[in-house]
């Protein structure tokens, strides 16, 4: 996955959203993920949506990574390089009932960089 | 209604199906109860003969199942004060007879029918006017007489043993019963009334567990489960199924006993693990059409704990004559925890709880389709009817219909062919007697010294004789209005005039009547036409014949009129012949010094030659008989084999004639006496034979022309023979 540039996209959240959360590295993210889980865990299909495409989540739910973030992020969870908008997308827009739900207790499992 | 009335299973059995069982299974005074039918109900004074036209059923609410006999041209003989007949008799008798389970041995009850509690009414307001005008002139009124013969024929019905039907049940009590074998905890039988009889059945109530032992209210269950066009029924509860085919049928699916399940069939709560996911419940219920299956499972890995809820759906179809079930199975419903992005979690979502959910489904529903079909209706009706009517649930006498299933039971719909035989009663009479030889004296005797073809010339030692005869004759009857009356004539086979015989006894003379004798030997014996004498003696309806031995060997024609007991004469169809050919051997010859065997011996040795030479021009052919052995063959044998013989048209084919003559005997002359369809076979072959062999008139007309043409053929063959021969038999 790419990004534009390696700043934190400062726009403001839409208004209802949540507040946008700027996180510049992976330690930051650690840091900020009871906030981050309570969010996943707001967002219909939270769960299922950030086993698809954590990124995609993130962005949904107002957390806004810096491409340092992503990189190391990406570098503790290689398996996320192969990850697919579309299938996202088709979860996200969905107005049917899922039979699966996946309740998310922590972001990525705990490793050093 | 209710389907079940509270019970585990409830098998019904229909009206029509029961009343084939009654006539396939039950006896009264010895017959089946198969109309028509006849019998004799002796009782005090008197005795009943009673001809049943039909027999219906009727199953009643109070357990007790209606037989209805209706019965025509049946008498009454009251011998006691003044002697009387009553008859015709006409009306209905019906026999309530209570239905029980008694204990058949073991822990087998069978269903069996109390004819000592039996009640009987009888009806018969058609005949008041007969039983009126019978009893003039005796004390007795009618009244008297229909309180006298409901009496004899209740005394006579309660008499009967109790008839058990092929019905019975394993019944085990204060225990879990099974399926595989039927086993139950409890059963009772009770009849399903209805004012229509097509809505009648008889069911058996039975539970199956010991916890349910005491359950069910039979009254509760108002109407019969039995489609129309369908003869029984087998319904089993929810808990039922559950019990003793449902989890059973997981069990065998995990390979593990139903304790060992977890819910709702064993007490394994941690559950039990089925292709890498714990199945930790299960559970049956009835829908509408449809068997609902739940359950949960859980599952949990290095990264995640899953856990999820299945549902599917188990449809059963009857299929030809098979049962064959079809799985529907939702998505399983999964919650998944993971404690980071965990990828084998996904794996776990996007199949494998749903494989193994599926797994456990598709066996059970094989095994329930196995159980239902293979065993549960296979012994629903009991063993005694498998073994009876050859009653299996797939093949064979009983098939599946179809099959349903609503939130209170499921129910199998069969169809069960009872074997009834058609009655062996029928409308006859016929006259039937034999003769016997009553004394002989010896008339001559000396050598006789003659050639059988095969044999050198010998003398062989004889004895004429004089036989004293008795002909015995009577008339025996089915269904006929008795008792009977009947007077005899007698005339010879020529003459259209009749002689009756008159009174209890006397003597005729029949005139010009052909008759045989035995001398001289070398002739074969001489014919006589001439008057006859015969003494006779009756008997009520049985008549004796004595001949004069000196009138040689003839037949005479005997033929009965008969009246019932109304003093109507007797007629009807074939079956009514109230005739018969009387046969009296008055003279007769032995010839000894082994003549018998050297005769055997050359009519086989023709037979050899003549079956080579009918071999040559056609491998087949009925009804060549140039030997046939001496034991009393019938008339057209003999009669064939002359005629054969005679066809050969060489010599020694017509000495042999005169041998046969004398080797067979009586068995000659009787053939010789016989009327023309005797002697040609086709009173014995068109009544009997062809009826066997299901032989056409025309085809032994056939047959007969084929023989002919073949008989020509022999002839030409065994003269050809016969010239090869011809310097050996000079020399000897």
């Amino acid at each position: 996955m790419s990004s534009r540039n390696d700043q934190p996209d400062r726009r403001p959240a839409p208004a209802g959203a949540e507040r946008r959360l700027e996180i510049g590295s992976y330690d930051e993210l650690i840091r900020n993920e009871p906030e981050i889980l309570r969010r996943i865990k707001a967002m219909p299909n939270g769960g299922a949506l950030f086993l698809i495409n954590p990124f995609l989540l993130f962005e949904d739910i107002g957390v806004v990574l810096s491409d340092t973030a992503k990189r190391e992020v990406l570098t503790a969870e290689p398996r996320l390089a192969g990850l697919s908008a579309i299938p996202y997308r088709a979860l996200k827009t969905s107005r049917s009932r899922q039979n699966y739900r996946v309740n998310v207790r922590g972001l990525f499992e705990r490793r050093s960089l | 209604m209710s389907l079940l009335a509270g019970f585990d299973f409830v098998s019904e059995i229909s009206n029509a199906t029961l009343l084939a069982l009654i006539k396939s299974n039950m006896t009264i005074g010895g017959v089946q109860v198969n109309p028509p039918f006849e019998v004799t109900v002796p009782f005090a004074g008197a005795s009943a003969h009673m001809i049943v036209d039909d027999l219906t059923l009727d199953l009643n609410d109070d357990d007790t199942m209606s037989l209805n006999f209706a019965f025509s041209q049946s008498s009454v003989t009251v011998q006691a004060p003044v002697p009387r007949v009553i008859c015709p008799l006409a009306g209905n008798m019906s026999v309530r007879i209570p239905l029980t389970l008694v204990p058949s041995g073991g822990n087998t009850q069978q269903v069996s029918a109390n004819m000592g509690a039996a009640t009987v009414t009888l009806s018969m307001p058609q005949s008041e006017q007969t039983i009126t005008n019978a009893l003039a002139g005796t004390n007795i009124t009618s009244a008297q007489f229909q309180t006298m013969a409901l009496q004899g024929v209740t005394d006579f019905v309660r008499s009967v043993p109790n008839v058990s039907f092929p019905l019975s049940f394993n019944v085990v009590p204060n225990v879990n019963g099974s399926i595989a074998p039927l086993q139950f905890s409890s059963l009772q039988v009770h009849c399903i009334g209805n004012s229509n009889r097509s809505l009648q059945a008889l069911g058996l109530f039975g539970n199956l567990l010991a916890s349910t032992q005491n359950n069910g209210n039979h009254t509760e269950k108002t109407s019969t489960a039995i489609q129309a066009g369908r003869d029984a029924a087998v319904s089993f509860s929810p808990g039922a199924f559950h019990s003793l085919i449902f989890c059973p049928a997981v069990g065998t699916a995990l390979g593990m006993g139903v304790g060992s399940l977890p819910p709702s069939c064993g007490g394994s709560t941690g559950g039990v693990s089925v292709n890498g996911i714990k199945l930790m419940s299960i559970s049956d219920s009835f829908g509408n059409g449809q068997i609902n299956i739940n359950g949960s499972v859980k599952d949990s890995g290095f990264c995640y704990d899953a856990s999820g809820t299945f549902s599917g759906n188990i449809k059963l179809s009857v299929n030809g004559n098979a049962l064959t079930p079809s799985i529907s199975m939702d998505e399983p419903d999964v919650t998944i925890d993971i404690p980071f992005l965990c990828y084998l979690a996904a794996g776990v979502v996007l199949g494998p709880i749903g494989v193994a959910t599926l797994f456990v489904i598709d066996h059970v529903a094989d095994d329930i389709a196995d159980k239902i079909a293979g065993t549960a209706l296979n012994k629903a009706l009991g063993g005694g009817v498998i073994g009876a009517v050859g009653l299996s649930a797939l093949s064979g006498s009983a098939s599946f219909a179809s099959l349903s299933i609503t939130p209170e039971g499921l129910t199998l719909q069969g169809n069960i062919k009872v074997s009834v035989k058609n009655s062996s009663f029928k409308k006859s009479l016929l006259l039937k007697g034999s003769t016997t030889t009553s004394s002989e004296n010896i008339a001559s005797s000396g050598k006789w010294h003659t050639q059988i073809w095969c044999k050198p010339a010998k003398d062989y030692p004889y004895t004429e004789i004089l036989q004293n005869q008795v002909a015995t004759y009577d008339v025996t009857s089915q269904l006929m209005a008795t008792p009977l009356s009947v007077s005899y004539t007698l005339r010879s086979i020529t003459s259209p005039v009749a002689i009756p015989l008159t009174g209890t006894s006397g003597a005729v003379d029949i005139p010009d009547v052909t008759c045989t004798y035995a001398a001289p030997l070398s002739t074969g014996g001489a014919k006589v036409t001439q008057s006859v004498h015969l003494e006779y003696q009756l008997n009520g309806t049985a008549l004796q014949l004595r001949n004069r031995p000196e009138d040689g060997n003839f037949a005479v024609y005997l033929e009965a009129t008969v009246r019932d007991c109304t003093g109507a004469v007797v007629t009807g169809g074939s079956s009514v012949s109230p005739k018969a050919w009387v046969y009296f051997d008055g003279n007769a010859v032995v010839i000894g010094g082994g003549y018998e065997a050297d005769y055997q011996e050359c009519a086989a040795q023709m037979k050899e030659l003549g079956d080579k030479i009918k071999n040559k021009y056609k491998p087949e052919d009925l009804y060549v008989e140039p030997w046939v052995p001496i034991n009393f063959p019938p008339e057209y044998r003999v009669y064939e084999q002359i005629r054969v013989l005679k066809a050969m048209g060489v010599r020694e084919a017509q000495e042999m004639i005169l041998h046969s003559r004398l080797a067979h005997g009586s068995g000659f002359t009787r053939a010789f006496h016989a009327p023309a369809d005797v002697r040609t076979g086709r009173e014995t072959r068109a009544s009997q034979e062809v009826d066997s062999y299901r032989i056409t008139e025309t085809e032994i007309r056939s047959q007969l022309v084929m023989l002919t043409n073949q008989l020509l053929q022999m002839q030409r063959g065994l003269v050809s023979k016969s010239s090869e021969r011809a310097p050996n038999k000079r020399s000897r």
